[in-house]
């Protein structure tokens, strides 16, 4: 299975279309597979595959030509880059601190290790 | 649109299934799920006019489904013991579909019927279980049916078999979209197939919704018991299990990311719940 | 493809091998009597005149009790296979009500030539082909009801009522084979006139089929057994 059955499906086909993005494996403008490839590809309801492309519509990340397919919009990357920014201190470096917390680790710790990585 | 209004089906003094309100739209695939003797077939069996419903009405696009020529011929009911004289050879079962289907692909029988490995002249009484069920599925996908019942019909057949069985499903389906409502044990499996799932337990409906609903409704929380026990509470439980001083409750509800976050720093634990998981906890038998 | 149609193709192989073995046993069986003494009865009446009771009662067990459930598990509804087996069955009972006649117009003509009547042979005649006819059509359409209903009685119901059923079932062919049957030198004396006969053989044959048609209009198709 390509996807884990244990949360709704639809969002990990969203997400994993945003990270496609974000990496440049699909390219703005491109278009993307049809939820009937996507389905068959992955081997999932087409229904489950369309809801995750419309999801993805709505955020503004694919858009619709009529009559020929999806596509990434052409500033898709740039409006998930930002989103993900928003969101990395809250989501990552957060639940990372409290992590450190639990287990004894000092800030300055993390700030010597993050130094090496620079 | 396919609508069932308080269908009943009753053997006797013992009730199979009762009060059942349903309204499928058509084209989805459907994943019946239910314990044995939750009363699975024998609605299947009134969804498809081999039985009438003790009580209630089954409509097919307004039709009333029992005993019309126009419903009956547009529904293909295939069950786990494939219905078929003894001394019938394969190919004349699929011969005698073709006289009698519309819709009949003789190709894409002959097609499935080798990627099964069946011997077309083989006497269905000289099949094997898996081979049996097999022939099930191509009698099954093969009429393209606007409305597919396939009642348990991967029994028998092992791993790669059923893997074909859920490709040529998939497949099938998306080139020739109809109803097709699958009954299954094997929830894990076929889950991702499946667009909706409804639930039957005690004869009576349990739920029907999208599987991704199904999918994100729960929750697992493991963790300190006193912890656990203060986050829990208030919310309904499905399921729990203790050990030492840990424990697991598995709750019908789903977490925010604050509730999350303060449940973490509390010590607690988060896991998603699957479809399985979930049928197994609202159908088992401790509640 | 219709439910009549249907069960002509599925018994196409059957019927006429039977016919044909039906042909060759009486050529056999005659040739054999007349080297011996000349064939004092008609060896047809008997032999086509019990194939067309028995062959045709075991179609109307046969009908019930493995075609029903493959035409509705296809796609037919049970009215349609009802419609379609009494076409099939009107046929069939037609044919054997010509065939018996004809077979035995046959039979006498060639015995003649070959000189092999025997004293007693019941030679036919065109009043006798047509009374043969009458005969034979109520009693074939009755066995096919009878083989029909106590086919539908064990089907749907459990032994006991299966076993009364069937009692029931048994009475258009018995009492059909009362008032019209005949023997090999089609000489049975009837107690009823023929037309009181025909009319309550078909009244007895009408009300058992009503029945019958009522137990499966709404039978549940039941799986097999693992």
């Amino acid at each position: 299975m390509a996807f884990d059955d244990r949360s709704p499906i639809y969002l990990q086909i969203a997400d994993g279309i945003k990270n496609d993005v974000l990496s440049g494996a699909l390219k703005e403008d491109e278009q993307v597979m049809s939820t009937n490839q996507y389905a068959a590809f992955y081997r999932i309801n087409p229904a489950t595959a369309a809801k995750g492309f419309a999801q993805l519509v709505d955020e503004g990340v694919l858009y619709k030509k009529r009559g020929i397919g999806m596509f990434v919009s052409p500033d898709a990357r740039e409006k998930l880059r930002r989103e993900r920014r928003e969101r990395f201190f809250t989501e990552v470096v957060d639940p990372m601190l409290a992590e450190a917390k639990r287990i004894g680790i000092e800030v300055d710790e993390i700030v010597r290790h993050l130094g090496g990585a620079r | 649109m396919i609508e069932l209004r308080d269908v009943s089906v009753r053997y006797g003094s013992t009730v199979a299934v009762e009060g059942i309100d349903l309204d499928l739209p058509t084209g989805k695939i459907y994943g019946l799920l239910g314990r044995n003797g939750s009363g699975k077939t024998s609605l299947l069996s009134a969804l498809a006019s081999f039985r009438r419903p003790s009580s209630g009405t089954i409509r097919v696009d307004g039709r009333d489904a029992f005993e019309n020529p126009a419903v009956m011929r547009q529904t293909c009911f295939i069950r786990d013991t494939l219905d078929t004289n003894e001394s019938d050879k394969v190919h004349a079962l699929l011969r005698f579909a073709g006289w009698m289907r519309p819709s009949w692909d003789a190709d894409y029988a002959a097609k499935l019927l080798d990627l099964f490995e069946i011997n077309p002249r083989k006497r269905a009484s000289s099949l094997s279980r898996g081979q049996k069920s097999a022939v099930g599925v191509v009698l099954g996908l093969a009429a393209r049916a606007p409305l597919t019942i396939l009642d348990e019909t991967y029994l028998g057949m092992d791993a790669v078999a059923r893997a074909a069985f859920y490709r040529e499903l998939l497949d099938d389906y998306l080139a020739h979209p109809r109803t097709i409502i699958m009954s299954t044990h094997l929830i894990e499996e076929v889950a991702d197939l499946f667009e909706r799932v409804i639930i039957i337990d005690r004869g009576r409906l349990l739920l029907h919704e999208e599987t991704d609903e199904l999918r994100g409704r729960g929750v697992t929380v493991t963790g300190p018991a006193a912890a656990v026990d203060q986050f829990v509470a208030g919310h309904t439980v499905l399921g729990e299990q203790s050990l030492g001083g840990v424990r697991a409750v598995t709750l019908d509800w789903r977490p925010d990311p604050a509730e999350v976050a303060r449940g973490e720093s509390a010590g607690l634990t988060f896991g998603p719940v699957g479809v399985q998981d979930m049928f197994i906890h609202l159908t088992g038998a401790t509640r | 493809m219709s439910v009549t149609k249907a069960l002509f193709r599925v018994y196409r192989p059957i019927i006429l091998p039977f016919v044909v073995l039906l042909v060759v046993v009486e050529v056999i069986a005659a040739r054999a009597v007349v080297r011996f003494s000349g064939v004092g009865f008609s060896m047809w009446l008997v032999l086509a005149g019990n194939a067309a009771k028995y062959w045709i009662l075991v179609i109307g067990i046969i009908l019930v009790a493995l075609h029903l459930r493959q035409f509705v598990v296809n796609g037919a509804t049970r009215h349609e296979f009802l419609a379609g087996v009494a076409v099939f069955g009107l046929v069939l009972s037609v044919a054997w009500a010509v065939a018996v006649p004809l077979g035995h117009g046959i039979e006498s003509a060639v015995l003649e030539a070959l000189g092999g009547r025997g004293a007693g042979y019941p030679v036919q005649t065109a009043g006798g082909a047509l009374r043969e006819f009458g005969e034979q059509l109520p009693i074939s359409l009755a066995y096919l009801v009878s083989g029909a209903t106590i086919a539908i009685g064990f089907y749907r119901w459990r032994a006991w009522i299966g076993l009364a059923v069937m009692l029931a079932g048994a009475a258009p062919a018995m009492l059909t084979d009362w008032l019209l049957g005949y023997n090999e030198w089609n000489g049975v004396p009837h107690s009823v006139p023929y037309p009181a006969a025909l009319a309550a053989s078909l009244a007895i044959t009408g009300l058992v089929a009503w029945g019958c048609h009522r137990a499966i209009s709404d039978v549940p198709i039941r799986r097999t057994a693992g």
